[in-house]
């Protein structure tokens, strides 16, 4: 990281009052993580991977196939894109173009898994089959008026609605969500960085929950530790606030929203990463790795790390049996571990 | 944990952060690591006095955190007037004053707090409407080399002559810098003996034009971020 990166950081950053680095987390001596009915066992050696046949850098995002297989996306060019069994072997890999390998999202279209892969360095989403023939690329978005070059541009994540539209949150550039129709024709852009509620600082994620009455987008605003909520159409709803939180992608699987958390206020750069799950109305209900969760009336309590279980998670993929799996940045270029239900 | 300051006028309320089924912080005043026999931490303390208070977080189905520890610092005498060479853009406090308000102490260079520098000398004139007894000057100094931001690899003390108004040199000390140090607050003691009778003095830091050669960011220039400037008729490290 250079210079430049942190004071852009600390630019838009919230001052805090809190100490990092100070209290570390417990170092686990049994392995379940969480809170309430929303329990884990960790289990660290899950992946079988071997290192030197299957080499991972930073393993940042995670899903699950319809085909009941678990794909994990990583930056090292050896083989960008890992496909295990639910029992951690590979069963295949692929991917050797996507040197900024960040984002990755599913969707089952007509009956066909496809895959978007959000890459940092190269400023382009890809459309992709699951074994890695490139269907669609998305270049910067000229169609906004808002970038003048393709460097500007560093999308982190999609989403797709059920019509087939397509959303990128250009979380490590201008923040901006950005909606195409399914041919990757612009439809319209919102958020971005200014002064109100409506804006977002490091916009590093997004889904649609369809749990409610009306389907809404949840997009991430880290450096905020909030969540923000839009229509579809991109109209700004509300804030889901979570103090201390750096939140990645909001994963949603049944009732529940789940979510790692890079790392806390409280100890900034100093591997103090957890994963929450909120219910339905998003609330806290269990904090893996972190305090147990807390409310002053709707608003919750400060969030942290107080087991160090996880060092910098980036991402949670929740199987067809309910079983979490974490992804972790830079962290010691640590395979994924999985959580099972207690 | 959370506190507004390590440099205390009156009294400061030290919060600490950890809700854990299962595990108590326990906490010490004295020159050791804490044990379970020490006092569970409950509500926030309040600190009246400067010295250190070590937590360790401990519990039957975990190993016993690392110690943590906080130190309080006595805040320095009221300066009349301060000036500084200027700060870097994004760095910038309100103004010098906060240099001398007690509040601070933070090891987090986003805190708010910090006035940071990246040119190749900084100083700081401290100055009185009437001559002071100077006999320590403590300096809060942010030390986190992994974000480029180093101890000054020079300071120098200067006063004004009373009779001349010229400047003269009084104290100087050089600091190195070898390996990346734990990222902390540094508080950076002088002790003027004998004391100095001076109504202005001038505090010279030197840059790292160069960010040494150990350093993966060598050539760079470094940043010097301070957030306090502690000036005693008094000693106070010597006296613990």
């Amino acid at each position: 990281m250079n210079r430049r990166s942190f004071i852009h950081k600390s630019s838009v950053a919230v001052a805090s009052i809190c100490i990092p680095g100070i209290l570390r987390g417990l170092q686990p001596t049994y392995n379940i993580l969480g809170h309430g009915n929303k329990q884990y066992r960790i289990d660290t050696k899950w992946c079988q991977a071997n290192r030197a046949t299957h080499p991972v850098r930073d393993c940042h995002e995670m899903v699950q196939d319809s085909k009941g297989r678990i794909l994990l996306l990583t930056n090292d060019t050896h083989n960008n894109v890992l496909i295990f069994d639910k029992s951690g072997k590979v069963l295949n890999s692929w991917g050797t173009e996507y040197p900024g390998a960040h984002g990755l999202t599913l969707f089952s279209e007509g009956g066909s898994d496809v895959l978007f892969i959000c890459d940092n360095n190269r400023h382009q989403v890809i459309k992709t089959t699951t074994d890695g023939k490139v269907l669609l690329t998305l270049d910067y978005p000229k169609e906004t008026g808002k970038y003048s070059s393709a460097d500007e541009f560093v999308p982190t994540e999609t989403v797709i609605a059920p019509n087939g539209d397509i959303y990128v949150v250009d979380g490590y550039g201008k923040d901006y969500v950005i909606q195409y129709n399914y041919k990757g024709e612009y439809i319209r852009h919102f958020a971005g960085r200014g002064e109100g509620d409506e804006f977002v600082v490091n916009a590093h994620g997004i889904t649609i929950d369809t749990r409610g009455i009306e389907p809404c987008l949840i997009v991430t605003s880290r450096v905020q530790n909030a969540f923000k909520r839009y229509t579809l159409e991109g109209k700004y709803i509300d804030t889901i606030p979570l103090p201390g939180a750096w939140v990645c992608r909001p994963v949603i699987k049944g009732n529940y929203l789940y979510v790692a958390v890079l790392q806390s206020n409280a100890r900034l750069d100093e591997k103090s990463g957890f994963v929450l799950v909120l219910d339905k109305n998003y609330r806290v209900v269990s904090n893996l790795g972190g305090n147990l969760p807390g409310y002053n009336g709707n608003t919750p309590e400060e969030l942290y790390q107080t087991i160090r279980a996880f060092e910098y998670p980036h991402d949670v993929c929740i199987d067809n049996d309910e079983n979490m799996y974490v992804a972790q940045w830079n962290s010691g270029q640590v395979y994924p571990y999985k959580l099972m239900p207690v | 944990m959370k506190y507004k300051s390590a440099y205390i006028r009156d009294s400061v309320i030290v919060e600490v952060l950890f809700n854990q089924p299962g595990a108590a912080v326990h906490y010490t005043l004295e020159l050791r690591d804490p044990t379970e026999k020490d006092p569970v931490y409950r509500t926030p303390l309040s600190v009246k006095k400067p010295g250190t208070i070590r937590f360790k977080a401990i519990g039957n189905d975990f190993e016993p955190s690392e110690t943590i520890s906080v130190s309080f610092f006595p805040a320095g005498k009221k300066i009349d007037s301060i000036r500084t060479s200027a700060p870097q853009e994004f760095y910038k406090n309100q103004s010098a004053e906060t240099l001398n308000d007690a509040v601070g102490g933070i090891a987090n260079f986003r805190s708010g707090h910090w006035t940071g520098f990246n040119s190749d000398s900084v100083w700081i004139e401290c100055s009185w409407n009437r001559p002071q007894t100077i006999i320590e000057i403590d300096l809060g100094l942010l030390q986190d080399e992994a974000s480029w931001i180093f101890l000054p690899k020079r300071i120098e003390y200067w006063k004004k002559d009373r009779k001349t108004g010229k400047w003269l040199i009084n104290h100087s000390k050089d600091i190195a810098s070898t390996a990346k140090g734990p990222k902390q607050v540094y508080i950076d003691q002088t002790n003027f003996n004998p004391e100095i009778v001076t109504s202005a003095i001038k505090i010279l830091m030197i840059n790292h034009s160069n960010i040494p050669d150990w350093h993966e960011s060598k050539g760079e220039r470094a940043w010097i971020f301070i957030d306090e400037v502690m000036v005693r008729s008094w000693n106070y490290f010597k006296t613990q």
